[in-house]
């Protein structure tokens, strides 16, 4: 990007009535797609894209030994979404949006109540892997929505403990004299396994599903700011700030992210006013994505083999 | 298949697990409710002192508590290989020594070290005037000697890269300071150690330049609400404009005198 076409860019932006090159808003943005439940073998998948940027999303579950169930995210990005880039160059950027993705999804209030198999002994990990198909700007955006539609579509296999106990005959006093002479034995909790009541596309759904946080990324020029900037924009006006806002029905909106990127500076009054505006667009942005959902017209008590039928 | 059981020797479990000491699952128990050692707003002592490594163009050690950081400025140095490129270019390395954290930390690069130095660069971007160097790199070297928090290690790296490029004689726009908050139950609590952080619900670290009162890098994690983390901005800003006098002081006291 030349100097002439950063300036040209700017210029139009700060200009008394804005222009972009598609014509948009500084407030609009592109076409919203969104496609969930793509992927057979994932508890959870999605792909969501805007404009050109389209990111994919799967969501799988797999058992582990830890006291606490967990989600971690990972980002791939494929050297056919960033041709212009040495691998190292990849990995580092796959690194980077795998941090601020982690940053977020990790947090351990998020995690709902039905990742627990047996609590405290075994407990479901989720593993949310997010693949880049294409970056035509704004894939921060595109990344937590991919991620928050896989995570509502994710279903989590029913389960139920079992317990062993020991066979009739055997009792305190037959396995030796030492015990029942007054030696208090520690009860161990009794549920050491479980059995999965559901096939691998059933389940119940993720609980939570309004708590999951959506991104909005407002690009920053010194008198203005807009939203979902195309690669162009954004090689010109590399300021931005990135919220990660989440609406729970039952409470107020929590804030779960900000970061601040690129060269520029901020006095904490337009801070404050950023933060406001950042929450409203947030919440548009949560309503179109929910909306895009209920569209989809899926039922989601239902095996999906009946929802075939239903069609 | 054979399995390659070595029969002669007495093998350890393959997998190995860090000790848990009782002393530490006592302390989890009780828990006081209030801060203890520190009003919420205090923060740490700050030790801060420029010169420590005299290879480098510019370096600092900063100290708070059981954070220690040292820092390095190697530069403007000539890029040979890359393209020419009319503004200069900023380098962040961030590396934990494996004696810093609890368990010991594996010496090659990860993501984590990535992630910090990323946050570094981040407070430091605005404040350098790289249009001044055309063609050069500076090469910012942290090393976290023991860290006490990520929170707090970011801040404390910010404030040490600083006053190691205004000890280099980097042409700056202003000092960068920066400061941690988390909010714990519903009370912020400035620069919190890594218990506190554990405790709270959410983490706020702001970087600024007080010299011009504008803010250079703001990193949010966890659960707040929009007006809690205003709070915790403005309570940052504050204490950044208290730690840019230790860091003036201490950039003062290091002159060579003419």
């Amino acid at each position: 990007m030349s100097k002439a076409e950063c300036s040209y860019v700017r210029q139009a932006l700060t200009a008394s009535s804005p222009v972009r090159a598609d014509g948009r808003t500084l407030l609009d943005y592109r076409t919203v797609s969104l496609a969930r439940g793509i992927i057979p073998l994932a508890n959870g998948s999605a792909r969501v894209a805007i404009g050109g940027t389209e990111v994919l999303a799967s969501a799988k579950l797999e058992v582990t030994d830890s006291p606490r169930a967990s989600i971690s995210c990972n980002v791939i990005c494929p050297g056919s979404a960033y041709p212009n880039l040495a691998p190292s160059a990849l990995d580092d950027l796959a690194g980077d949006y795998t941090h601020v993705l982690n940053a977020t999804f990790a947090d351990a209030s998020l995690i709902p109540d039905n990742l627990s198999i047996i609590p405290g002994k075994k407990n479901w990990a989720l593993v949310l892997d997010l693949v880049v198909f294409s970056d035509a700007g704004n894939i921060y955006d595109v990344l937590f929505a991919a991620a928050r539609t896989a995570l509502v579509d994710t279903r989590v296999p029913r389960t139920s403990p079992i317990e062993y106990r020991a066979p009739k005959g055997a009792s305190a006093s037959s396995m030796g004299p030492g015990l029942g002479m007054g030696f208090t034995v520690k009860r161990e909790a009794p549920a050491v396994d479980f059995e999965i009541k559901d096939t691998w596309d059933e389940g119940a759904q993720l609980a939570g599903a309004d708590a999951w946080p959506v991104c909005v990324t407002l690009n920053l020029v010194p008198t203005v700011h807009f939203l979902d900037a195309t690669l162009l924009e954004e090689a010109a006006a590399p300021h931005r700030m990135l919220f990660m806002f989440s609406f729970p029905k039952k409470s107020e909106a929590k804030l779960h992210g900000m970061r601040l990127l690129g060269p520029g500076e901020l006095s904490m009054s337009q801070i404050h006013t950023l933060l406001s505006d950042g929450q409203n667009y947030a919440q548009k942005l949560a309503q179109a994505l929910d909306a895009q959902l209920k569209l989809q017209d899926l039922s989601l008590d239902t095996t999906p083999s009946a929802v075939y039928t239903l069609r | 298949m054979q399995s390659s059981i070595d029969r002669r020797r007495i093998t350890g479990p393959e997998e190995s697990f860090a000790p848990v000491f009782a002393q530490d699952e006592q302390s989890n128990e009780q828990q006081p409710k209030a801060r203890v050692g520190r009003t919420p707003r205090d923060i740490r002592p700050i030790f801060l002192q420029t010169g420590l490594i005299t290879q480098a163009n510019g370096s600092a050690y900063i100290e708070t508590e059981r954070t220690k950081i040292a820092c390095a400025v190697y530069g403007p140095r000539q890029l040979k290989n890359t393209p020419y490129s009319d503004k200069g270019k900023l380098n962040v390395e961030v590396k934990f020594a494996p004696f810093s954290c609890r368990t010991r930390r594996v010496p090659n690069r990860d993501a984590e070290d990535r992630s910090i130095a990323n946050l570094v660069h981040q407070a430091l971007l605005p404040a350098v005037r790289l249009e001044l160097l055309p063609k050069s790199s500076l090469d910012v070297f942290v090393t976290v000697l023991e860290a006490d928090g990520l929170a707090g290690c970011v801040a404390a790296a910010s404030i040490a890269a600083s006053a190691a490029l205004a000890h280099a004689g980097v042409e700056m726009f202003g000092l960068v300071t920066s400061c941690a908050a988390t909010v714990v139950e519903n009370e912020v609590w400035m620069d919190p150690d890594e218990t506190e952080q554990e405790r709270g619900r959410g983490t706020l670290v702001l970087a600024c330049m007080p010299a011009l009162g504008t803010v250079t890098s703001a990193w949010q994690a966890g659960q707040m609400s929009a007006a809690e983390s205003l709070q915790c901005m403005k309570e940052c800003q504050e204490r950044c404009t208290d730690v840019h006098f230790v860091v003036a002081k201490a950039l003062t006291d290091s002159r060579p005198a003419t």
